[in-house]
């Protein structure tokens, strides 16, 4: 036994580090929120208790919870609009650019921004669909409008459009890395048994590549439910989303009970996302050996 | 080395019924003057004419990059030739893409759908052949049965073992009975016993079917056990056509003949020509083999002799003969088992192979030693004459 110890202690020593900054910066912090959730708000401050109240409150009152549904629907729409855009993208980059030099260029293009400030990214959506933005100005020049819109900015379209591109490199990551890795004759195999290439895609590469889709929509929903800075940026009176709500009440409300009850509501949804995707992706796994 | 007595082994015994020669046929396949090239330079099939009779079971021989493998993805329509025609039947299908040409392929790697199961994975072919359900059910049985995979029907490919999925792949393939069943080193991926096993019952399945076999191989020993007809490829050309034991005894080039089993290549100079027979020098050797070629004294040629058409000459016999003799040192004695291979050098510096078969009780200790002086003699008939060396 004492041996044993011994022979797992350069193990458990190199573990210790991240575990130490797991346990202290998350695992606590997450722990005294939830322990928060239940407290008590008495005016000027809150006061610790253990009741339901907060939860009770965030159900009752359509104020909190049609923003967890408004939350939920945007990120539903820029998963679905990431899926759109990046799986043409990464099928075209796989299938159909024959380089490898072209292929990786075209694929370090999609991924190079995430190494730009999100708020950069962010922002430069307000450069481009602002009332004096690049988009207004091409379309009064062109003639197609009168006069600026200021429909492009401050709405639910808008943090939609930028959400989908700052959130898109983490659904082109994982489809093509499933794409990548359909050998190349199991699609001439397909087209050697009757198959054409619409009827190959359905039944060949579109089952084989759900897995990097699974992942891919897993994180841009995980990524856009717990979004608060596009809200701030671009989104307008009718785009606050349930991060912004939680800002707030740990902010300007001054009501960290309800906050911290938001925030546990926030990480049981996306942990229910998580575990799902898992479980649909353990389902079918299938071998490409 | 050891493939080499295995193959020549096997070829004697299966000579007379495989040596027809198609043409008398109408051909399924026409290759009409093909060529591919890749990059703009890289010639990779080199004007490759060749017909394929309806049934045949014929082989595509050749080392790594001789071009084999991008000719048969041509007839599968994976790629498109850059000069030339292929047709199918009589039929023009250069340009057809594979899902239009009524032929399939067994891949190197099997190819199977990772995410079908076996009965699916057969299943898939017939999908787009216009046939009710319980017809493709009938037809994926059938055929599972023949290949001997009726118990894994409801498994996954990475549940079989290598030989299952090869099983599978060839199923999935002849299912849809093609015109042509290509195969693309089909059994590279086994082990060596499961191989010569599937050798086997591939032949019976082509016999049984009746299909027209294609199929790319390195190996020669699996050419000559399986295929009606050989085509040695070399440099994206054809280097010779025939039936195995045509390219065994009578190789065209010398190439052939060192990639089709060993040969011992002697080089010499014509020193007669007559209407039976062509004599060649070498350091003071004479040969004499069949007038098959054209000729004229003077003129440097290379004689070709299997190890194993050579044989000892017993001391009285030894004394008499002249021609088609040979003396030598035997260097080295390797044991195969059902045979000795004496690694002799001439007295000119020549390396020679030699084979004995160990049929007898005592024929491996009457062999000769290693070190002593030994006389070899070959029938004029098992000579080649070769005028130029293409050795790659």
């Amino acid at each position: 036994m004492r041996r044993l110890r011994l022979e797992r202690l350069p193990g458990l020593a190199a573990l210790s580090a991240p575990l130490l900054w797991a346990i202290v910066f998350m695992f606590i912090p997450y722990l005294i929120i939830f322990t928060y959730s239940f407290w008590l708000k008495k005016y000027p401050t809150f006061v610790p208790a253990f009741q339901f109240g907060n939860y009770g409150q965030i159900f009752a009152d359509p104020q909190y919870y049609q923003v967890l549904l408004r939350t939920g629907k945007i990120a539903v729409l820029v998963t679905a609009a990431a899926l759109i855009i990046a799986y043409p993208f990464a099928y075209f980059l796989v299938f159909k650019v024959k380089t490898a030099r072209v292929r990786i260029l075209l694929y370090m293009a999609v991924i190079a921004p995430l190494w730009v400030s999100y708020l950069l990214r962010a922002y430069i959506w307000k450069t481009i669909l602002g009332n004096e933005g690049v988009l207004n100005s091409f379309l009064v020049w062109s003639g197609i409008l009168p006069a600026p819109t200021d429909l492009l900015l401050y709405n639910q379209f808008s943090m939609i459009v930028t959400l989908t591109y700052i959130f898109i490199p983490f659904m082109v990551m994982p489809i093509f890395t499933a794409l990548e890795k359909i050998p190349k004759s199991l699609v001439e195999a397909a087209g050697d048994l009757g198959m054409t290439p619409v009827r190959t895609f359905a039944k060949v590469i579109w089952p084989l590549s759900l897995p990097g889709v699974i992942a891919g929509a897993t994180f841009t929903f995980c990524l856009t439910f717990g979004d608060f800075i596009a809200p701030v940026l671009v989104g307008g009176p009718d785009g606050v989303m349930i991060a912004n709500v939680i800002t707030s009440q740990y902010g300007a409300a001054l009501n960290w009970p309800l906050g911290s009850a938001l925030a546990v509501i926030l990480l049981i949804i996306v942990l229910a996302i998580i575990e799902l995707s898992d479980r649909v992706q353990r389902s079918d796994r299938i071998g490409l050996g | 080395m050891l493939k080499t007595a295995a193959g020549s082994a096997i070829f004697r015994g299966s000579g007379g019924s495989s040596s027809e020669r198609p043409g008398t046929v109408k051909p399924i396949i026409e290759i009409d003057h093909v060529s591919r090239i890749f990059g703009g330079k890289l010639l990779a099939v080199d004007d490759v004419k060749l017909d394929v009779a309806e049934g045949e079971f014929i082989t595509l021989l050749g080392p790594s990059g001789c071009g084999k493998t991008t000719l048969l993805r041509m007839l599968a329509g994976f790629e498109r030739p850059d000069r030339g025609a292929i047709r199918l039947d009589g039929q023009d299908v250069t340009g057809l893409p594979p899902y239009k040409r009524d032929v399939n392929m067994v891949f190197q790697d099997y190819a199977l759908f990772p995410h079908l199961t076996v009965t699916r994975n057969v299943a898939f072919g017939l999908e787009r052949l216009r046939i009710d359900r319980a017809d493709i059910t009938r037809k994926v049985e059938e055929t599972l049965q023949l290949v001997g995979l009726a118990d894994k029907a409801d498994r996954m490919p990475h549940q079989l073992s290598g030989g299952q999925r090869q099983r599978v792949a060839l199923a999935r393939a002849i299912v849809r009975r093609p015109r042509v069943l290509l195969l693309d080193e089909p059994l590279s991926a086994l082990d060596a016993n499961l191989r010569e096993a599937m050798q086997v019952e591939l032949k019976h399945l082509h016999q049984r079917l009746g299909l027209t076999f294609i199929m790319v191989t390195h190996d020669q020993t699996e050419a000559l056990v399986m295929s009606d007809r050989i085509v040695v490829m070399h440099k994206g050309r054809v280097a010779q056509a025939g039936t195995p034991a045509d390219l065994y005894d009578r190789p065209a080039s010398t190439y052939v003949a060192n990639f089709v089993g060993t040969s011992n290549l002697l080089k010499g100079v014509v020193s007669g020509v007559s209407k039976t027979a062509i004599a060649v020098d070498h350091a003071g050797l004479r040969f004499e083999c069949p007038p098959l070629r054209t000729v004229t004294p003077g003129q440097h040629v290379i004689i070709g002799i299997r190890p194993e058409k050579l044989r000892p000459l017993t001391t009285k016999a030894a004394a008499a003969a002249e021609i088609n003799v040979i003396d030598c040192e035997v260097e080295e004695r390797l044991f195969h088992g059902n045979s000795i291979r004496l690694r002799c050098r001439l007295s000119s510096g020549e390396p020679l192979l030699c084979d004995q078969q160990l049929a007898e009780a005592l024929a491996l200790a009457s062999a000769p030693e290693k070190g002593s002086r030994i006389r070899l003699m070959a029938d004029a008939d098992s000579i080649t004459l070769f005028t130029e060396d293409e050795r790659a």
